[in-house]
């Protein structure tokens, strides 16, 4: 099972500029666009990006949207492109928009490229406008504390919270939990088993 | 002629015996690196095994009347088995029986100990058991913070109800690695699921009011669902809010020092220096981790 909670916060703004695309099924598709102050031009991608993205479906190849979205998006967007199953995460990231999995106790930047997925992965997807507000620390005790995604997300943002108010630009973070049910774990304990 | 076949048998053991010993130096070099490799994991578990833990602490009363804080640190002597454990518990202000109810706490973490160290959600239920016990003596007349954090090979637990704060200082950056359950923190919620700046949170009256705490009925005991690694150079406080209060999170790693006693020290000095009137009670503990 995968878990997710959103956040699109105007910030101290008038507008969000920001865009976030998330299709859940039995894979979790995530696009985030950290946009710019030209909400014209962002929207016009950012809808361009949308009709892309209505295409893919949970057996779509990953390369395939990421290199429709590398031909669609000028390079001056930043973006991350993710895709999340039960076995694997597959990341594409342009510019500053990245994320952080919290495996094992330890926090580690998620590389450009698919590593397996891991049963209570935790995931963050955010523009860099968050990271500018929380420590590595923070995003790592955060999740750990967290018994779900929302929580999460209220823990990381009473930080940002104390330093800004919320007052400053536009936030967008995405909270991702991987949550192997019963039979995926017994059947890679079995596996394991086979192994030894 | 009649020479060929002796000089065949001697070139046939020659090479024969150039084989084995080829043979034989090959199995040495495996069997060997066998060896090595054997040795340097054993030498990269006993490395992370062998984490020290130097702890120190300060427990001042501040310009208050009383002592309403009250902290545990288990015996040192048993680290390498069941790991340390520390806690703090500061009795909540305005209310009465504050050092009693901190007191019992601590003192209940003391015959608690040694806390295994995997199992965290019996720990959390003991501590709400613990909870429920205060509330029925003192039916909410009362009430205390409580942060504790059990470090067992280089992975650190937290447990916390309230608003004490257990901090990480890595790499020069000091984190609180605990929620605070405070008004304010319900307060922001509410502001950003309707969009808006939080502000308000931060005027509103009695915001830094507790919305859980040790003495509450069934109260929420915050605690990792899996511990945090630790590395070497590391340093985790637990501590009452009468230090934070005092010094900004953000400052307190221009006090840490190579040894914990002197960062302890320090930090008692400032907050001395500082001569705040109504300095509040301020505990804390504090751990290096080091190889040294």
């Amino acid at each position: 099972m995968i878990e997710t909670y959103r956040l699109s916060h105007n910030g101290g703004q008038d507008k969000y500029c920001d865009d976030v695309l998330v299709r859940v099924g039995k894979v979790l598709w995530l696009v985030v666009v950290q946009g710019s102050k030209e909400i014209t031009a962002t929207r016009i991608f950012a809808d361009a990006f949308q009709k892309v993205f209505a295409t893919c479906a949970d057996d779509s190849a990953f390369t395939d949207l990421c290199e429709k979205y590398e031909k669609l998006v000028p390079h001056i967007f930043d973006y991350m492109i993710m895709k999340v199953s039960d076995s694997e995460l597959s990341v594409f990231r342009h510019g500053s928009v990245k994320g952080y999995l919290v495996r094992n106790g330890e926090i580690k930047l998620l590389p450009n490229g698919t590593i397996s997925a891991n049963d209570e992965d935790r995931i963050l997807v955010a523009t860099q406008t968050l990271y500018e507000k929380i420590t590595p620390e923070g995003i790592l005790a955060d999740g750990l504390m967290a018994t779900n995604c929302e929580e999460w997300m209220n823990y990381m943002l009473y930080r940002v919270s104390s330093l800004d108010m919320l007052s400053g630009p536009n936030l967008t973070a995405v909270t991702i939990m991987v949550r192997f049910d019963e039979a995926m774990k017994l059947y890679t304990i079995s596996s394991k088993k086979i192994e030894e | 002629m009649n020479d060929i076949p002796i000089i065949m048998s001697i070139l046939f053991w020659t090479a024969n015996g150039l084989v084995s010993v080829a043979t034989g130096f090959f199995v040495f070099f495996l069997i060997e690196q066998v060896r090595a490799r054997r040795f340097r994991r054993k030498n990269k578990e006993n490395d992370e095994e062998n984490l020290f833990c130097d702890v120190a602490y300060f427990f001042e009363k501040g310009k208050r009347d009383r002592q309403e804080d009250s902290f545990y640190i288990s015996p040192l002597e048993q680290y390498g088995s069941h790991g340390i454990v520390v806690c703090v518990s500061d009795g909540m202000g305005g209310l009465s029986y504050g050092d009693e109810i901190s007191k019992a706490i601590t003192d209940s973490i003391s015959d608690m100990y040694p806390i295994d160290f995997d199992d965290r959600f019996s720990t959390s239920e003991q501590v709400k058991k613990l909870s429920n016990s205060l509330f029925e003596k003192y039916n909410r007349q009362g009430g205390a913070t409580f942060a504790m954090v059990h470090i067992f090979r280089n992975r650190l637990n937290v447990f916390s109800v309230g608003d004490s704060d257990v901090i990480l200082i890595r790499d020069g950056r000091a984190t609180v690695i605990n929620p605070k359950q405070n008004y304010i923190s319900v307060l922001i919620q509410d502001l950003i699921k309707q969009g808006k700046t939080t502000h308000e949170a931060y005027v509103t009256k009695k915001c830094r009011a507790l919305v859980d705490y040790m003495g509450n009925f069934n109260p929420r005991v915050l605690f990792f669902q899996s511990p945090i690694k630790l590395y070497d150079g590391d340093t985790v406080i637990v501590c009452s809010d009468g230090l934070t209060d005092a010094i900004p999170v953000g400052h307190l790693n221009r006090f840490l020092t190579y040894s914990a006693r002197n960062t302890a020290h320090n930090l008692k000095e400032e907050i001395k220096l500082k001569n705040i009137p109504r300095q509040d009670n301020f505990t804390g503990i504090i751990m290096h981790l080091n190889r040294d």
